[in-house]
């Protein structure tokens, strides 16, 4: 079997660059592969702070190729006579054949004539080193480093390319191709070399770099078992973000005095994880005065690495005790007055102006008995701890510092918690606020952002989002769908504009735009979770900015999403809607039924109608689909028993004027014919 | 090893790799970045290499002399190579261990923290270096400085004297630090952080400082205007600092912090547009 290993030696790489990097070329380079048809049975990437790796196993091969070149129209290529015109010699000659060798194919607007050039088998040596060139100057790291006419995350020290054991020619940011790498930069700083990738994760293994991430997190997690024992295991982000620091991992762990226990666990874990990497263990009952780290250092006996992580913690430690016991004493009603100078936004002003904001949707939410009175406290509470120290030192514990401070000074649980959770959720798969206090603040919060970027003039770009908007109006949709709030987002957004408007001239199409925004976000949401696109835009387009009840429809007609059931009742809408269409709202008669099949389908669709009222008030879709689906049977019994267009005006009006119900009934979940494509 | 054996160790070294030891700038500045040595430096177009200890004053980190960790000043030791040695990173990890530092026996990381001085126009790529999670170093590749791309990227080392010196001697109260010839850290400086400490919070005299701020940005302009580079530069850091005591005085709001920064920013890319479009790129220093 044969292979191709690639390896980029950089001086280092951020972990926040290595994910989205190697999932990049991954994914690039399987398009590039099966676009080539090169066979291959395995293709992998790996990242450490010091190498981007690629290695791809299998034949390699391709088989020969062809061009398709389409030339002139068929009615230009040739004369009333059926002689070629100039248009068709020409083309014929260009590609240096006769015109009898061109063939015919159709296309949308007609038949052209075409020729196939037939290609010779492309040689992987031959075309991917180039493609991998390219692909690597186009990786999209958040921000790269400029050096010598180059561009990468960081400067690029060497490259390896081997094929089959050969050398591979390469280049690329300004090095030729060899096959030799470097170790550990301080615990084996000499060149290795590889003869294949086997021999290249071994070399380097022995030069204590463990090139494979996946072997890097068990090695971490052997590491644990004997470290953290007893203790909850960290979550998946500290475990990827030590995984991706070190190139060779070996868990510690520390101490530190029982006395900074009196800090909230929240504020140790910002001080010990963001700036050192280090994670606070808990026990059954909590927060410990202990903690793991990783170091990248292959020695049995860490002993001066852990003294000395100790002696940091403790001086950060200390700092953060020295903060906390100053702001927890400071009232957020006072700090508040400051935020008039904390600028929010340019064109609409201060942070004490944005909670005068959320003050007001707050008491609008309250009013109409949605959330508790202490929702408006919070509102104007929440953004006070921007001018505290510990937010100054700690930018991330936003939100968290208010509601510790609250807490502290013995306010409400409800109001120190919505302060708390405000911010959540900050990104995918983050946790909702716990309480509805909390995901009420949140949405208004996220709203008010979001009203006042459209509102300046901002929209986000295909690469950037630098304000957030996109996040916003994602938390907003898993408020509304996760948190299952019940309110009518479309007022409140009313609201928010409302509000603006006293401060700013607002274009007119501004709702729709925000509405828009929205609806596409929740659109890519729903999409992301697996759901067919054709049955998103159906709800999406029946419910508008009433969210939860879309997604609620959305996942009653998953259970169905492959049935024949669904299919009956797409083609049943389809017959009654091409029968309804264009007709003006016919009274029906029911005492004119003369058959069967009309009393039944109308005995059905009043029962099903009365009880379809309870089910959507108790946001029961499932039952209401149930009571649908078995209608379907009835209505089809009717169709091939009977002529709807019967010659008695009456009669045909009777009818017409019975699926016009049972259209009215289907309607009430979908316009199901909205499912498929004719 | 005491402070002073630290940079004589490092001033050594840094010799040996071919750098020209330069004395402390004689004007108070935030960090050793600012002093012209180096950001009047990198903008030309020469082959650079500086090394040199400079005291920095940051004057909202004072704790009147009560934080074991935080001083309103305290030494850098700044290492300027243009164009960046290809093997940079090797002669950093020689200096540590040129300083007794056994490299084996610690956790030595490099951590994504892309420097920035607003006030400059200046920013680069880089890290902060660990030692055992101790922030010892600021190593950068800078990519602007007065908002100029720099075509020869140079690379700035930024060694914490302190920070360092409490690794060294596995102590955690800076003021216990030995300095050398029987001083202690806080034997030299203590009464210094105390009093500035004093001074930075409660004592300066803001509606001065104002007035200081406005003349020393005008007199910048005025020489630049003249040719006068380096005397007009001298006045950028003046009020850069001077903004710094605003800062620590509480006298600058949030949203007015932006615009002196902007202010001074201003004038530093003004000069780093007359260095930049000299002959060659050159002023005579």
């Amino acid at each position: 079997m044969g292979e191709f290993l690639f390896e980029a030696l950089v001086e280092d790489m951020p972990v926040s660059h290595q994910k989205a990097a190697r999932e990049f070329l991954a994914e690039k380079i399987e398009e590039f592969l099966k676009e080539h048809r090169f066979s291959y049975d395995k293709l992998e990437v790996f990242s450490t702070p010091r190498r981007l790796t690629v290695a791809i196993y299998g034949e390699l091969s391709a088989p020969p190729g062809e061009e398709l070149v389409v030339g002139p129209p068929v009615n230009l290529s040739f004369d009333e006579e059926g002689n070629p015109t100039p248009a068709a010699l020409g083309f014929a000659r260009r590609l240096g054949v006769e015109v009898e060798e061109l063939e015919r194919i159709e296309k949308e607007k007609g038949e052209y004539l075409a020729y196939r050039i037939k290609k010779e088998a492309p040689s992987f040596r031959e075309v991917f080193p180039p493609f991998l060139s390219e692909l690597l100057a186009r990786i999209p790291f958040p921000k790269t480093m400029r050096w010598d006419g180059h561009r990468f995350s960081r400067r690029v020290k060497s490259i390896l390319a081997l094929m089959d054991g050969q050398e591979v020619e390469m280049e690329a940011f300004g090095f030729r191709a060899t096959r030799i790498t470097k170790g550990h930069r301080i615990f084996a700083p000499i060149f290795v070399q590889a003869s294949s990738v086997g021999d290249y994760l071994q070399g380097l293994k022995d030069a204590f770099v463990v090139v494979k991430n996946e072997e890097r997190l068990e090695m971490i997690a052997r590491g644990l078992e004997v470290e953290a024992q007893g203790y909850q295991p960290p979550p998946g982000r500290v475990l990827e973000f030590w995984r991706d620091s070190v190139e060779y991992p070996n868990v510690f762990s520390g101490s530190f005095p029982e006395k900074y226990m009196e800090l909230p666990p929240e504020i140790i874990t910002s001080s010990l994880e963001e700036e050192m990497g280090l994670y606070l263990l808990r026990n059954e009952d909590g927060p410990v005065n202990r903690f793991i780290g990783v170091a990248d250092n292959p020695n049995s006996d860490l002993s001066k690495v852990i003294a000395g992580n100790e002696r940091v913690v403790k001086a950060k430690l200390e700092d953060a005790l020295y903060f906390w016991r100053k702001d927890r004493e400071k009232s957020l009603e006072v700090l508040r007055q400051e935020l008039e100078n904390v600028l929010y936004n340019d064109v609409v002003g201060s942070y004490l102006k944005k909670t005068q904001r959320l003050e007001s949707l707050a008491k609008g939410l309250i009013s109409s008995a949605l959330a508790d009175p202490i929702l408006k406290e919070a509102a104007s509470l929440c953004k006070s701890d921007l001018v505290t120290e510990l937010v100054g030192e700690f930018p991330s514990l936003q939100g968290v510092a208010g509601g510790l401070i609250l807490r502290h000074q013995g306010k409400p649980e409800k109001l120190w918690r919505a302060v708390y959770d405000h911010y959540k959720p900050g990104g995918t798969g983050e946790e909702l606020p716990s309480t509805t206090e909390g995901k009420l603040l949140s949405l208004i919060d996220k709203l008010d952002h979001l009203v006042v970027a459209f509102a300046t003039g901002y929209r986000p770009s295909g690469s950037g989002d630098p304000l957030g908007v996109r996040r916003a109006a994602l938390g907003i949709i898993r408020l509304l769908v996760e948190g299952n709030l019940q309110l009518d987002l479309s007022g409140l957004i009313d609201a928010a504009i409302g509000l603006l408007a006293e401060e700013i001239t607002l274009t007119s199409n501004l709702k729709d735009e925000i509405e828009e925004f929205i609806l596409k976000r929740a659109e890519q949401k729903f999409s992301s979770e697996g759901y067919p696109i054709q049955h998103i835009r159906a709800v999406l387009e029946a419910e508008g900015l009433r969210l939860p009840v879309a997604y609620s429809k959305l996942k009653a007609l998953e259970r169905i999403k492959d049935s024949e059931a669904l299919t009956a009742l797409i083609q049943t809408h389809r017959r009654i809607k091409n029968i309804t269409l264009g007709q003006e709202p016919k009274k029906l008669a029911p005492e004119r039924f003369s058959s069967p099949y009309e009393k039944n389908l109308l005995e059905i669709l009043t029962t099903v109608d009365s009880a379809s009222q309870v089910f959507i008030e108790k946001m029961d879709y499932l039952s209401l689909l149930d009571g649908l689906l078995s209608v379907v049977p009835f209505i089809n019994d009717l169709f091939e028993n009977l002529m709807i267009m019967d010659k008695d005006q009456e009669v045909r009006e009777n009818r017409i004027a019975l699926l016009q119900m049972a259209d009215e009934v289907l309607s009430r979940f979908i316009d199901f014919t909205r499912l498929q494509e004719p | 090893m005491s402070i002073q054996d630290l940079i004589f160790s490092l001033q050594r070294f840094w010799a040996e790799q071919g750098c020209f030891i330069a004395q402390p700038y004689d004007l108070e500045v935030g960090a050793g970045t600012m002093t012209p040595d180096t950001f009047i430096r990198v903008l030309q177009e020469e082959e650079l290499k500086v090394a040199y200890v400079q005291p920095s004053r940051r004057p909202a980190d004072g704790r009147y002399g009560e934080n074991p960790h935080r001083v309103a000043k305290h030494y850098q030791f700044q290492v300027i190579m243009k164009p960046a040695p290809e093997d940079i990173i090797n002669i950093y990890l020689r200096s540590l261990e040129a300083i007794g530092i056994e490299l084996t026996s610690h956790d030595l990381r490099f951590a994504e923290d892309d420097w920035e001085a607003p006030t400059l126009g200046a920013w680069g790529i880089g890290w902060q270096i660990l030692l055992d999670g101790l922030e010892i170093t600021q190593f950068t590749y800078f990519q602007q400085a007065g908002g100029r791309d720099l075509r020869v990227v140079p690379v700035e080392i930024t060694y914490g004297i302190e920070r360092l010196e409490m690794f060294l001697e596995e102590k955690d109260n800076i003021y216990e630090l030995d300095w050398g010839g029987g001083k202690t850290y806080g034997e030299l400086r203590l009464q210094e952080e105390k009093e500035f400490s004093k001074y930075n919070f409660e004592e300066a005299d803001r509606e001065m400082l104002f007035r200081l701020f406005e003349m020393f940005e005008e007199e910048a302009g005025r020489l630049l205007e003249k040719g006068l580079i380096l005397p007009a530069y001298d006045h950028v850091l003046k009020c850069s600092h001077t903004f710094n005591l605003l800062d620590s005085r509480g006298a600058i709001s949030v949203g007015e912090r932006t615009k002196f920064i902007l202010r001074i920013r201003d004038i530093a890319c003004k000069i780093a547009e007359k260095i930049t479009e000299g002959k060659d790129g050159r002023v005579s220093l």
